[in-house]
């Protein structure tokens, strides 16, 4: 029986997962997700690898998460951003036309630049709070009540107080998967 | 012209024919006739206001100017309600704007704290004796002194000069003390920008002026910050123009605080205006991404000229 297993058995060991300290610009992160998501080394991303980027703090401790849609959101927020985003743009917009100076609203600049500028936005500014984390021992039917319970993707796994890797949905999904092949 | 240029003549003619239709068709009459504007059904006047304000909003957008501005002469002039409600709703408006813009504008590092932070004491503090001063002073006065700001904010957009990062030598003792400078990126081309400032107590002195007439008038205040930030105190025009929008959201709100305790908000005026007017700027804002205003700019200061005359000439009683 699959679910019979332990957390530890899924877990993506935290050395293989991609990390960012929170200090750090989103670009910083991004080409760090790049380069664990993507098969850089053969010039395609063809295999799809880990989706989600863990934030630590100076000391090294976990304190939040990135996944692409959030960051998407601050690379491109008029477009990938939820109501929030698109008025605050909006308004930013109107601010500047309304005082004549439509010129220097940076949402007229070409895609390219307004992605740059963006991706200069502090890693601690946009992450998204950790919303659970789980013992290594404890067994696949809790982290899948947690996971969905707390509508996350991913949980850090931790042995006692340390941080040692990272449970994936996609793993539970395989897991569960398993019991309709046997 | 563009396609979007015609569409924005089109919006400001239609502005122009209905505050005419509401000013010949119902104020008149409801200024001088009572019986006449209160046989007129209740829900005409905020479905008038949402279309007028709607296509305000655009227009101030396409024309430069700030939504304030607009609002306060043409709903005054052309439309039957006293001048301290139109005044407390324009506060409103004004303030609408800045709350949807300064979040954004914070987050971009280009709205600066310290340079709006002494400006915001200041000329909120002095808004509040301006509400005060409006609303203690008779209406007639008011309306002449609002038509003759008006002009002069209509001469200030036809003469004033921007300049995108002013030269400042040196930056004075006051604003060093204050620490009122700073570092931005420019996006278009990853510059980085060092401002600071000077002459900060000729700027601190008329920003008390300032901020008498953004709380006596309802007006906002944009059209007089970023040009005293920028021309006269130096700071780079785009930190000027997020910081004056930042800024009207402390001036403006502590204004609005002395409308709404005198009761001169009302709900049935500001909420069409503030929904007209923030669709209509956000409409405002993608037609203005395919084309330049160009003609309609011209036409904005010359509607916004002719509400500041009827401003003057109601309130000299022609």
């Amino acid at each position: 029986m699959p679910l019979t297993r332990k957390v530890k058995d899924l877990l993506v060991p935290i050395k293989d997962y991609a990390i960012v300290n929170e200090d750090r610009p989103l670009s910083d992160a991004i080409m760090a997700l790049r380069k664990v998501y993507c098969q850089v080394e053969i010039g395609k991303c063809t295999e799809a690898g880990h989706r989600n980027i863990l934030v630590l703090d100076s000391q090294n401790k976990l304190v939040g998460i990135l996944d692409f849609r959030t960051m998407l959101r601050v690379l491109i927020p008029e477009i990938a951003g939820g109501v929030t985003e698109r008025l605050m743009a909006l308004g930013v917009s109107a601010a500047f036309a309304e005082a004549g100076t439509e010129e220097l609203d940076e949402s007229l600049l070409s895609f390219r630049a307004r992605v740059i500028k963006n991706a200069d936005t502090k890693v601690k500014q946009v992450m998204l709070k950790i919303r659970g984390i789980i013992q290594a021992e404890d067994d696949l039917l809790k982290a899948l009540t947690l996971m969905y319970g707390n509508r996350v993707t991913v949980l850090p796994v931790y042995k006692n107080k340390e941080l040692i890797g990272v449970l994936r949905e996609s793993d539970l999904f395989l897991a569960v998967a398993d019991i309709t092949t046997e | 012209m563009t396609k979007t240029g015609k569409q924005g003549v089109f919006f400001v003619a239609l502005l122009l024919s209905v505050v005419l239709l509401a000013g010949n068709g119902y104020a008149g009459e409801g200024l001088m006739a009572a019986d006449s504007a209160s046989s007129a059904p209740w829900w005409m006047w905020p479905l008038l206001l949402l279309v007028v304000t709607f296509v305000m909003g655009v227009a101030a957008v396409l024309g430069g100017v700030g939504g304030g501005v607009l609002f306060v002469p043409i709903i005054s002039g052309f439309f039957p309600f006293h001048l301290d409600f139109v005044r407390g709703a324009g506060l409103l408006v004004a303030l609408a704007g800045a709350l949807a813009a300064g979040p954004g504008l914070l987050k971009m590092n280009l709205a600066s704290l310290r340079l709006a932070m002494p400006v915001a004491l200041i000329a909120s503090s002095f808004a509040i004796i301006g509400a005060m001063i409006g609303l203690a002073l008779p209406t007639q006065i008011v309306q002449i002194a609002l038509g003759v700001t008006i002009l002069g904010i209509c001469v200030l957009m036809l003469v004033a000069k921007k300049s995108v990062v002013p030269d400042v030598p040196k930056a004075d003792n006051i604003s060093s003390v204050l620490r009122i400078y700073g570092v931005y990126q420019e996006a278009s081309t990853g510059e980085i920008i060092d401002w600071k400032i000077h002459r900060t107590w000729q700027g601190l002195v008329l920003f008390i002026a300032i901020g008498i007439m953004a709380g006596m008038f309802g007006l906002g205040a944009g059209w007089a910050n970023v040009p005293v930030l920028n021309l006269l105190m130096g700071a780079p025009l785009k930190i000027s123009v997020a910081t004056s929008k930042f800024l009207l959201s402390i001036t403006d709100t502590s204004a609005a605080w002395i409308y709404l305790n005198k009761g001169c908000v009302i709900p049935m005026m500001v909420v069409p205006s503030l929904i007209g007017i923030m669709a209509g700027s956000f409409v405002g804002v993608r037609l203005l991404k395919v084309a330049k205003p160009g003609l309609v700019r011209w036409i904005v200061i010359g509607m916004l000229g002719f509400a500041g005359l009827k401003a003057l000439t109601k309130g000299l009683g022609f």
